[in-house]
């Protein structure tokens, strides 16, 4: 009879946990991007990577359709991958399929059960893409994606362009005031430094981008790099469609202008 | 006894459905539903089939097949079932209709969906059977009219645009044209009662414009049609405007919406908050209006709608609602009234709903 009880108990705990999402609680997990060994990219901004699995980009650059491959949406590894790239949460990205679904638009990846199922069709199929849990061994014929950084979800390239490969070059919309540090100031020194990043397809800085070419007094750099990094460019523009661009600016330092 | 059969059947494959459904990636036919049961009860009438002793027969439930021809073309069939309780308006309903039936094809930028498709107007309108979308059981009811005057679909084409024009911006169009079945709801012989007509000559347009700020999008459409029966024959025309901002801690909407019909005009607005108390539970808050220009009648105040509800998301696809709706005007069941000359009438209801989909 105890026992009956205890196993009624149990079976309660087991569907109230399922149904208030106890048993998702799981640790923090990390993830990589993969895609076959014969696909020509070799990175991607998370932008990017988040077109391909919301769908706004559905051909690789040779034409041919992507398939994005998802894993279950109660994976930590799916979640880990989804705030990374997506900035929403799992439940978020949910609620915007269920809305494309239901007014006919278009129907999510499918899911695949686990890491190894993903890993298994990325490997048959050279125009897949998916993810798996950071620090699993891949097997030949799957290949790691670098992730560029960036997260707004526009844009449909799959590579960086260059100010020598784009049509339309990105333009500066908006600057905000640079500080001219201080000491500097005071000592009235003035300076440049220029700086390599790169402007994604939603016309913001990728932050993580950012690098320093040259620099003619160090003290100027984060103020530089804080500027560009909170500056607004109308995106580069490729056959019609916005696209991420490194390009390279300096940052002036004049004491007439506090540039 | 029919509806008891339906409602165990409807029962049984909510407990069914909530299990997450894996597709397979080689497959190109995919297969989703949702559904909503809710029970509701009123007082001081009847309020689209809630009625004063209550009704479990109010759900809404479908089933949808998509079918990859390539990977720019498909085509898609759904079925759907709903039910109002004994609301005039689904009396002649099909327990089962199908309720798409296209084949789009993507060219370039532009989507393009021939057959019977879901016309693109306002928030809800492509989703307004959906209950895990809604914040509450239906899209606000003086603005969207479920059941009749208006539809869900077109039986023609459908074809949408989206461009980025500057950082941060995104520009939506979708237009129809084509035509559809609808109810127009009548009073004969003291009572109401649902007049199936024909819509030809649809047209019309939406934009959508998406801001840099993060779920923010406002957008405007227009629509004009032709009917040629019953005391509503003529060209409808409609125009509505939007605004929607969903946001991490509150989801806030409003609309606004005139109908120019050949005998009166029909405005209708709405504002409603949804506070995210948590990521599961969201609180909600309704008002909604309705105003009728009848001439030689000064402006009548036709329908004013006060809701407050609550819903708690188990898990994205499986959400428990309450909501309590404070109605006074011209648009309940029951008693049946008469807008020209009788006092509106005051009907309150509750609804309490499951909804699920996959």
């Amino acid at each position: 009879m105890k026992v009956l009880k205890v196993r009624k108990v149990t079976l309660w705990l087991a569907l109230a946990g399922a149904l208030f999402g106890v048993g998702r609680l799981h640790a923090q997990a990390g993830f990589q991007v993969i895609v076959n060994d014969a696909n020509a990219v070799r990175s991607m901004t998370a932008a990017e990577i988040s077109d391909l699995f919301l769908r706004r980009t559905t051909q690789w650059r040779d034409g041919q359709a992507v398939i994005p491959v998802d894993l279950p949406d109660r994976s930590p590894v799916r979640d880990a991958f989804t705030v990374a790239i997506h900035d929403k949460s799992t439940a978020q990205v949910k609620a915007f399929w269920q809305r494309q679904v239901f007014s006919g638009r278009q129907v999510p990846p499918a899911e695949q059960g686990n890491d190894q199922a993903v890993l298994a069709l990325v490997q048959a199929n050279p125009h897949a893409i998916g993810y798996v849990a950071d620090g699993l061994r891949l097997p030949s014929g799957v290949r790691r994606v670098d992730i560029l950084g960036g997260s707004v979800a526009s844009g449909s390239a799959h590579e960086i362009y260059t100010v020598a490969t784009v049509d339309l070059l990105p333009e500066l919309v908006s600057s905000p005031a640079v500080r001219y540090p201080s000491s500097l100031r005071r000592d009235r020194i003035e300076g440049d430094v220029v700086l390599k990043f790169v402007v994604d397809p939603s016309g913001r800085v990728d932050a993580e981008s950012i690098e320093v070419i040259e620099s003619t007094v160090g003290m100027f750099e984060r103020p530089a790099i804080d500027a560009v990094r909170r500056s607004s460019y109308r995106p580069g523009r490729f056959q019609g469609r916005s696209v991420p661009v490194e390009v390279q600016q300096t940052v002036r330092f004049r004491l007439s202008t506090d540039q | 006894m029919k509806r008891k059969v339906y409602s165990v059947l409807c029962l049984s494959a909510l407990i069914g459905i909530t299990a997450p459904a894996t597709a397979q990636v080689d497959s190109q036919l995919s297969i989703h539903g949702y559904l909503t049961q809710g029970y509701g009860i009123a007082n001081g009438g009847t309020f689209l089939g809630v009625s004063e002793s209550g009704t479990g027969d109010y759900r809404n439930a479908a089933m949808q097949f998509r079918y990859a021809l390539t990977d720019k073309g498909n085509v898609t069939l759904q079925f759907s079932h709903r039910r109002l309780g004994q609301s005039p308006v689904v009396t002649d309903e099909a327990d089962v209709k199908l309720d798409w039936a296209f084949v789009g094809h993507r060219f370039g930028d532009v989507d393009v969906r021939i057959g019977r498709t879901p016309i693109p107007a306002g928030i809800y309108n492509e989703v307004r059977d959906v209950g895990v979308v809604l914040p509450l059981y239906r899209a606000p009811f003086n603005f969207y009219l479920e059941g009749a005057f208006t539809s869900e679909t077109v039986d023609g084409v459908v074809a949408s645009y989206d461009v980025v024009p500057a950082a941060g911006w995104g520009l939506e169009f979708s237009g129809f044209a084509g035509g559809w079945g609808m109810i127009n709801r009548m009073t004969i012989d003291s009572s109401y009662a649902g007049l199936a007509v024909r819509v030809e000559q649809g047209l019309g347009g939406q934009f959508w414009l998406t801001t840099p700020i993060d779920g923010l999008r406002a957008g405007v459409g227009a629509s004009r049609q032709e009917i040629d029966q019953g005391d509503f024959a003529g060209t409808w025309k409609e125009w509505h405007a939007s605004v929607d901002g969903t946001f991490h801690w509150f989801t806030a909407r409003a609309e606004y919406r005139v109908f120019d019909l050949p005998i009166l005009d029909y405005a209708a607005y709405y504002g409603y908050l949804g506070l995210h108390a948590t990521e599961r539970l969201t609180f909600h808050g309704q008002a909604d209006f309705a105003d009728l220009e009848y001439a030689p009648l000064p402006s009548v105040d036709f329908n004013d709608a006060y809701t407050a509800g609550a819903s708690y998301a188990f898990q994205p696809n499986l959400v428990l609602k309450g909501e309590a709706h404070f109605t006074k005007g011209y648009w309940a069941d029951a008693p049946v009234i008469d807008f020209t000359s009788d006092r509106p009438a005051s009907v309150n209801y509750v609804v309490i709903s499951l909804s699920t989909a996959f």
